[in-house]
Parts: C-alpha cells; sequence; structure tokens
C-alpha cells in the first residue's frame, strides 16, 4: 500500500475524529467535575473546584476506594500465585486435557461478568454463604486468574528453556534455579498481569453487584449509587477525575514493563 | 502445580456454571421466591414460546445490537489501528496507543454516564443543534432509547477492538507490503489481499469481546436506555431484583450457550491465540 | 507429572459436582415456614446492653438519613450501613440472596413484608423490647401485613401513597385524573415506576377494581393492553427515588407516578413541582422494620426500630421523605397543622388508600411479573 501524503492524511484525520469519540465521554467526564450546579446539561454552566472540596470532605467515596484497593490487592496476590504456577505447568508440561484447560481458563474473561456474577450468585445461595468481601474476592480472583496466566505464559514460552536446562546441569537446586533464573525472566511480566489484574477489579461492576455483601460497596458500586443521587453528580466526576489523575503514571509504568511482551512493548522501545 | 489453579476455577466457576445450570431447570414458590428443587423445562418453554415471543424477541434485540455495536467499532478501528501501527512516526507511537488505553482507566460507569449528559435534553446535542438551527426545540430522539445504548456501547467497548486490531496490524512485516508494491498491486488490493486477511485474527478477537461485553452488559441500558430491555439487564433483572432465580438463569444459560458458539467458530477462525 | 494429577484432581471436581447434584436432588423442598403454632416465644436480646456496633440494613431511600442517623451512631455506638432499594422486591433479593445473614434489618412494605413472613428470612419481634409499639396508630398495631396471630414480624414505620406529580412549569392547572399518564399530548415527558406492582394502579383506578391486588386474568389483560399504550408516551421508567428526580430536573420528563418524598426533594432543590391524588383513587404502602432471623447485630436493630420509630426521629422521617409517621405521639412533637398535613391521626386518609400486597389469587405474582416484562417489551 503506498502511504501516499494523501492517503496519510485521510488516516489522519480518520484517527482524530475516532479518538475524539473515545475521548468526548472523558473530556465531559472532567469537565462537570468542575461544574458549579450539580445537573449536567448544556451549555456548561459554570466553573468551580468545590466539589473537589467535598470530595476531599466526603469519607464515604474514600472508604469505598479503600476497600476496592484492598479487594484489588488481594484478589491480585491470589492470582499471581494460581496463575503463574498454572502458566508454569502450560509452559513446561504438555498433558491431556490441556486445551480444555486453556479454555477453561481464559472463559471468564471472554464471557461478560453478569454470568461469571449469576453463577457464583446462585453458588453461594446454594452453600448459604452470606455475600462479603469475601464473596467478591472470590469473583475477582476468577477473572484476574487469567491475565496473570496470560502474561506470564507468553513470557516463558518466549524465554528459552535452555536457561533452566544449563542452571540444573551447573548443580543448582530447583530452588535456586527459579530464583537466580527464572524468577528475573518472568518478573515484570508478573509486575505488568498484576497492574493490569489490579485494574480490572478495580473498575469491575457486573461481578460485583451479585456478589457485594451489606458493607461491600466498593468504588464502582457507589458510583453506581451515587450516579443515581443526583445531588452528588459532580462529586463522582471529580471521584472519576482524580481516578484518571492518579492511573496515569500507572499506565506509563505498565507500558513500560510490557515493552518486551510484543505489541506495546515495541512501541515503547520506539522500534 | 496446576492444583490450586485448577481446584479454583473448578470449585468457583465450572461448578458455579453447573449450578447456574441446574438452578434453570428449578422451580421457585412464586411467594416466598423460595427455589424448589423439582426438575421443570418450564423455564426453556417460557424462554422459547411464551409470552408471545417476549423473550426471543429481546435475545434477537440484544444479538441486533451487539452485532451493530461490533460492526461500528470495526469501521472506527481499522483505520485508527492502522494509523497508530504504521502511519504514526515511530517516536509518537507510544503516545497514540497509550492514548487509546486511557479510557480504560477511569471509570466505565461514569464514562456511560456521560452519554446521557451528552444526548439528554439539556445536553451538549441538542444544544448544538438547536443553536446551529438544525432543531427548533431540543428533541428527546437521542436518549433512553436503542440508539442510546448502542452508541454508549460502541463508544465504551471501542479500546477492546482497538487494542487486537492493533497488535495484529503490527506484525504485518514491512516486506509484504513491499512486496505488494513491487509485485503491482493497487492500494485496495494490497489491503483486501494482504492486509485485512493478517488483520482477521485481531479482529475476531476483538468482536469476541465487544460482542460479549454488549451481550451481558446491564449498567449502559440502565443508564441510557428506554424501556425495552436487553439480555443483560433481563438477567439482571431476575437476580438482582424480581427474585426470579430460575427464569435468570435460562436466561443467561442461553446467554452462554450462544457465546460458547459464537467462540468455537472464532475459534476455528484462528482469533484464539490473540486472545 | 501432571496427567497424573490433573486426572486426580478431575476425579475429585467429579465427586464434588457429584456431591452438589445429589444435595439438589436429595431435599426436594427448603421452603420453611414459621407460622406453624401462633403463640409467640420470641425473646429478644437486652435492648439496654451495648450494641455490636454495626447495623447493616437494606431501606428504601430516605429511611436513614444523616439528619438522624449520625446522632444514632453517636448515641448507640452501631454504625449504620444502609443500602437503598428501588422496589419491595429488590429489597426482598437483597435481603434473601446469599447465605441470607447480610442484612439486619429491612422496611418492607406490606407486599414484600407477607412475603419475607412466609418464606421465614425474618424473625419474630419481642413485643416488650419495641418501646413505641403502645404509641403506634391502632389500624398499624397489629396489621396483617406484619403480624401473624399473636406473633409480630414487623414494626410499622411510615405509610403513604403513590402521587401524580407535575412540574407546575408546564402544567398551569394541576392535573386531577391519572389519565394524564395515558395522554398522548404528553407524549415523551412521563414516566412511571419500573416495577409490576404499578398494575394495581390502572386496575384500580380504571377498570373498578375494589381490591387491585385480586384481579382477574381479564383484568389483567385489560391493564397490559393499557400500559402498553402508555409504554411509547413514556420517557423512562424509573427505578430508583433519584431516578425520578433527575428526569425531573433534566426537563426530560414533566408529569409521573411517584412519592411524596420526590415531590420533597424536587421542592427542597428549588423545583415548581406539585403533587396531587387524583380522583381515580391511589395505591400506597405502609412500611415495617424487620429482623433477620440470621441477625448478625440484633442488639443494634432493636435500638434502630425503638430510634426512628421514636416521635422525635419519625417527624424528622417525615421532614426528608414526606411520609405519615406510624407513631400517634409524632403530633405533639410537630404542631396540630403539621400534624394534619402528614394525616397522622386521619383514618379516613389511611383507609382511602389501597395498600401494596403480593397478589396471590386469581392471578399471583408471577403473572404480573411477567405481564410488566411484555409491557416493557
Amino acid at each position: 500500500m503506498s502511504n501516499t501524503r494523501l492517503s496519510k492524511w485521510g488516516f489522519g484525520l480518520t484517527a482524530a475524529a475516532v479518538y475524539a469519540f473515545l475521548y468526548l465521554p472523558l473530556f465531559i467526564v472532567v469537565l462537570y467535575a468542575f461544574n458549579k450546579t450539580n445537573i449536567n446539561s448544556w451549555p456548561f454552566p459554570g466553573f468551580s473546584t468545590k466539589w473537589f472540596t467535598i470530595l476531599a470532605h466526603d469519607p464515604d467515596p474514600k472508604d469505598a476506594a479503600l476497600l476496592s484497593l484492598k479487594i484489588g490487592v488481594i484478589s491480585t496476590a491470589i492470582a499471581l500465585v494460581l496463575g503463574t504456577l498454572l502458566a508454569f505447568a502450560f509452559a513446561r508440561f504438555s498433558f491431556r486435557g490441556g486445551q480444555a484447560l486453556n479454555f477453561v481458563v481464559i472463559l471468564p474473561i471472554i464471557l461478560p461478568g453478569v454470568i461469571t456474577g449469576v453463577a457464583l450468585a446462585s453458588f453461594f445461595l446454594f452453600t448459604k454463604t452470606d455475600l462479603s468481601t469475601n464473596t467478591v474476592i472470590v469473583g475477582h480472583v476468577t477473572f484476574c486468574i487469567v491475565i496473570v496466566f496470560n502474561n506470564v505464559l507468553a513470557r516463558l514460552r518466549s524465554a528459552p528453556i535452555s536457561l533452566t536446562w544449563a542452571s540444573q546441569d551447573l548443580g543448582a537446586s530447583g530452588w535456586q534455579t527459579f530464583w537466580y533464573v527464572t524468577f528475573p525472566t518472568i518478573r515484570t511480566a508478573l509486575v505488568a498481569g498484576a497492574l493490569l489484574a489490579f485494574a480490572l477489579s478495580f473498575d469491575e461492576i457486573a461481578v460485583t453487584f451479585f456478589l457485594a455483601g451489606a458493607d461491600t460497596t466498593t468504588l464502582p458500586l457507589w458510583i453506581l449509587g451515587a450516579l443515581r443521587r443526583t445531588q452528588d453528580l459532580p462529586e463522582v466526576n471529580a471521584v472519576a477525575t482524580c481516578l484518571l489523575v492518579i492511573s496515569l503514571p500507572l499506565i506509563a509504568i505498565a507500558a513500560y514493563l510490557m515493552r518486551d511482551e510484543g505489541a506495546a512493548g515495541r512501541v515503547v522501545q520506539g522500534e | 502445580m496446576l492444583g490450586p489453579a485448577v481446584v479454583w476455577l473448578l470449585v468457583f466457576y465450572l461448578v458455579a456454571l453447573f449450578l447456574l445450570l441446574l438452578t434453570s431447570f428449578w422451580q421457585q414458590d412464586v411467594f416466598t421466591a423460595q427455589l424448589v428443587r423439582k426438575w421443570t423445562f418450564d423455564n426453556y418453554t417460557k424462554l422459547f414460546t411464551g409470552q408471545d415471543g417476549l423473550w426471543l424477541r429481546v435475545f434477537g434485540r440484544t444479538i441486533l445490537m451487539a452485532s451493530i455495536v461490533t460492526v461500528i467499532d470495526i469501521a472506527l478501528a481499522l483505520p485508527l489501528a492502522w494509523f497508530m501501527a504504521r502511519i504514526v512516526p515511530a517516536r509518537w507511537r507510544t503516545l497514540a496507543f497509550l492514548a487509546v488505553v486511557v479510557p480504560l482507566w477511569s471509570s466505565i460507569l461514569v464514562r456511560i454516564f456521560a452519554w446521557r449528559t451528552i444526548l439528554g435534553g439539556q445536553g451538549l446535542l441538542n444544544t448544538i443543534l438547536v443553536d446551529t438551527g438544525v432543531l427548533s426545540h431540543p428533541s428527546s430522539a437521542f436518549l433512553y432509547n436503542d440508539n442510546a445504548i448502542v452508541l454508549t456501547w460502541a463508544s465504551v467497548w471501542l479500546p477492546f477492538m482497538v487494542l487486537p486490531i492493533f497488535t495484529a496490524l503490527e506484525k504485518i512485516p514491512d516486506s509484504y507490503l513491499e512486496a505488494a508494491r513491487d509485485l503491482g498491486a493497487s492500494s485496495w488490493r494490497t489491503v483486501r489481499t494482504v492486509i485485512l486477511p493478517l488483520a482477521v485474527p485481531g479482529i475476531l478477537a476483538g468482536s469476541i469481546f465487544v460482542f460479549a461485553l454488549s451481550m451481558g452488559d446491564f449498567v449502559a441500558p440502565q443508564l441510557v436506555g428506554g424501556g425495552s430491555q436487553v439480555l443483560g439487564g433481563a438477567i439482571k433483572d431476575r437476580f438482582g431484583v424480581a427474585a426470579d432465580y430460575p427464569f435468570g438463569a435460562a436466561l443467561a444459560s442461553l446467554t452462554l450457550v450462544t457465546l460458547m458458539g459464537f467462540l468455537a467458530l472464532a475459534r476455528r477462525a484462528g482469533a484464539m491465540d490473540e486472545l | 507429572m501432571n496427567r497424573h494429577r490433573l486426572n486426580r484432581l478431575l476425579a475429585i471436581v467429579g465427586i464434588l459436582a457429584a456431591a452438589v447434584f445429589v444435595t439438589a436432588c436429595g431435599s426436594s423442598s427448603s421452603s420453611t415456614s414459621s407460622s406453624s403454632s401462633s403463640a409467640s416465644t420470641a425473646t429478644g436480646p437486652d435492648i439496654n446492653a451495648k450494641g455490636e456496633g454495626k447495623l447493616d440494613m437494606v431501606i428504601w431511600e430516605g429511611y436513614a438519613d444523616k439528619s438522624w442517623v449520625k446522632d444514632f451512631e453517636a448515641q448507640s455506638g452501631c454504625m449504620v450501613n444502609a443500602v437503598p432499594a428501588g422496589s419491595s422486591d429488590e429489597m426482598f433479593t437483597k435481603f434473601n440472596s446469599g447465605g441470607g445473614g447480610q442484612y439486619d434489618l429491612a422496611s418492607f412494605s406490606g407486599d414484600a413484608s407477607v412475603r419475607a413472613i412466609r418464606s421465614g428470612s425474618v424473625a419474630e419481634l419481642d413485643k416488650s423490647k419495641l418501646t413505641n409499639l403502645p404509641d403506634i396508630a391502632p389500624q398499624l398495631q397489629n396489621p396483617a401485613f406484619n403480624t401473624v396471630g399473636s406473633k409480630k414480624y414487623g414494626q410499622a414505620f411510615m405509610w403513604g401513597a403513590n402521587v401524580l406529580i407535575y412540574n407546575k412549569d408546564k402544567f398551569p392547572t394541576p392535573p386531577t385524573s391519572w389519565n394524564a399518564l395515558y395522554d398522548p399530548a404528553n407524549k415523551g415527558k412521563i414516566t412511571v415506576p419500573d416495577n409490576p406492582i404499578q398494575i394495581a394502579d390502572p386496575a384500580l383506578q380504571f377498570f373498578n377494581s375494589a381490591n387491585p391486588y385480586a384481579i382477574s386474568q381479564a383484568t389483567l389483560d385489560q391493564v397490559k393492553a393499557k400500559l402498553k399504550e402508555q409504554r411509547s408516551l413514556v420517557r423512562k421508567y424509573w427505578v430508583l427515588a433519584s431516578d425520578f428526580e433527575q428526569l425531573f430536573k433534566s426537563g426530560d420528563a414533566t408529569i409521573g407516578a411517584g412519592w411524596p418524598l420526590m415531590t420533597n426533594d424536587l421542592r427542597k432543590a428549588g423545583m415548581n413541582v406539585g403533587e396531587v391524588l387524583p380522583k381515580e383513587g391511589v395505591t400506597g404502602w405502609a412500611d415495617s422494620w424487620m429482623l433477620s432471623k440470621n441477625a448478625k447485630h440484633p442488639i443494634c436493630a432493636y435500638k434502630y426500630i425503638n430510634y426512628v420509630t421514636s416521635p422525635k426521629i419519625q417527624a424528622k422521617v417525615a421532614d426528608v421523605t414526606a411520609y405519615s409517621p406510624a407513631n400517634l405521639k409524632t403530633c405533639p412533637v410537630v404542631g396540630a397543622a403539621r400534624c394534619k398535613e402528614l394525616h397522622i391521626t386521619d383514618t379516613s386518609y389511611y383507609d382511602a388508600i389501597k395498600y401494596w400486597q403480593t397478589p396471590i389469587a386469581p392471578t399471583n405474582y408471577r403473572q404480573w411479573t411477567d405481564a410488566w416484562a411484555e409491557v416493557r417489551g
């Protein structure tokens, strides 16, 4: 295909339009965080930073954010262990039913959250388990495993197994081989997988909705509630704006870590 | 090594899905909403034939909406992904890529809600149309209907389509395109015979995400939708509001089977490597 | 290594699944009935003891407002966690999900309260521990929706009517008939609840049903046809009270069926709205506090019931919701004029409202839910 000047401009303009479509809602979110009133109408009613002050003194979104942080960290930690073990099993051994198992592992991320949510809700109804923070964590781990698994498996498959053999031949114990050879290879994949898993958990609503107990108000559940309490609308926008500002450096870190992980990686290296 | 993860997924996922399926064959006391573990096909009879085909219509409408969203997102993602992978100078490519990722890190709920602000009676769109004289007074045709849901879905799921297509396009070696050009292929022919076939796995992977997300979402229908039910919302209502678990389970099982079929097709076409 | 292990694991899971299956089929019915004997036996906790430090409830919006909850928390040491529900169905479902012990209290309306009693998910209350019970209006002392024989499962709290709310700027002459919600002139400006119990309204108002919760299949079909016609006029079906308020504030709706709470809130927000009880009659609700059988914080639960049914707090709840308090002693607190405004002692006003019940016969609630789903499309 000839990247003539014309086609370049054509693609550039189209891309700009698509970016605009992608960013229009985000722009609205940030803009209305500075809304003078609590009615989201256009033209913009007027500029004010009061909602950030209100947010700073409102314990509810802070408690919700802390709970989401806790759920995200615990879910990610469990998923890291389970997903990594699983990835090792797949990378090092081939076994009967492996393909079927692979399919099951990625299912929770492909099927919509509502299915995972109602399936686990049925499970807990059946086992008469009270819904709580723990049940939400169970739901989150289920889809976080996939993220870690995918990242670690991709890394293990691209790293030569001969390094491990060399280490063993040179008399290293299994633990030494892991610590000095394998772990450094997968370290960044673990961090990248963990970041992605955490991000998904932190913003999850469909699974959480069905598994949250009385006091499990995660940040998305708080937001869902606040969206319907009209008086707090700009405060919700302020929360989303803060999230965006906090996550920007995290995104940069994730992209940097994934630089040898294919797409994003090559991009960061500026290849 | 497999043990812990396999046990986890089997207990908390496969057994849970199995229970969901089981529930769809059970009954429920209408008054107390207690599950009655007696076998019945009533839920499926109702789903497929009951209420003048209401539930099949809901199912069909949701599939149609999810398909439209998928097509819209493919149409938007292809040029953008090509731009990101092939046209942007290498040093700006990181930025182009991150620019697609950034919206994902802001609350999805708030982004969905933003469309209400854009499309509402006193929203951005109406104000612009009235100010420019296109409309004489604000229209209520933009919000609280299926179109608003489709537009919102297309917007919030778009990154899930762009990223796999970008990955696929980026993998195409420059030499292929040079070869095509050297052999005298027209631009259109290169696109049709070289680029698109190589982009197909990415397009399929993105389509699976976008289609499945649309089939199960209940937030956008609740925030920007109108009176008509969609599948995700109907399932949510049966489990979260009406306490009609058996019928909700039947709806969820139908969704599950549909998506599994879609997955099997995509798998045959080679999309699974991209997931 | 792994073929072996995987097989073993699959076997374990097979056994697990089989176990689930067997339990599933073994006990064919798990419904329990708690009203087997009518003699009251309940002994509640010592309500003067120190609370458990926490209270989880699922409530109607406005039933745990900051204006009194903060004082309650300070006094009792029970930290309140209240989740709002948009309909009786949602409240009932939330209350019963999982193991049924995540909530201590619910503020069930009459339709859900009877279902809760029959499903055995609520505990009998100890009347001697309900300090405000003697002051509750006579008709709410032992109503059928929270009492079975001498067993008391709920403490009456607030009651009110489903009203017609309109934007006064758009309706200079107040509407007097529910017909306004079926009038094509108001197309695209109407909002009504997304709730199957809504079927009772047209049944009462247009199809002469003396008891709109016991209607024939023929009436249900007529109602369904009428609601289907209404559907094209409806801007949005509201779920939470706040949905309704938002639709009014943004101008997307100018007339709708709602609760006095919304009129109250919208007026506080500076909107020029009016509320009427149309001539065709109204449905309404009477709410009771009910305690979960598996409540983890029963002392705090009793403390809250007694706190919010006390005259002073009833007055505050009325300020927030504009509903009518059940406690007659609220009148001396609010004064004669406000007492009249809230119809606290007006039994003829109370009797005129058709309170929400769960339909059983001739058409049952499942048929209503199905009909409502057809209306929604």
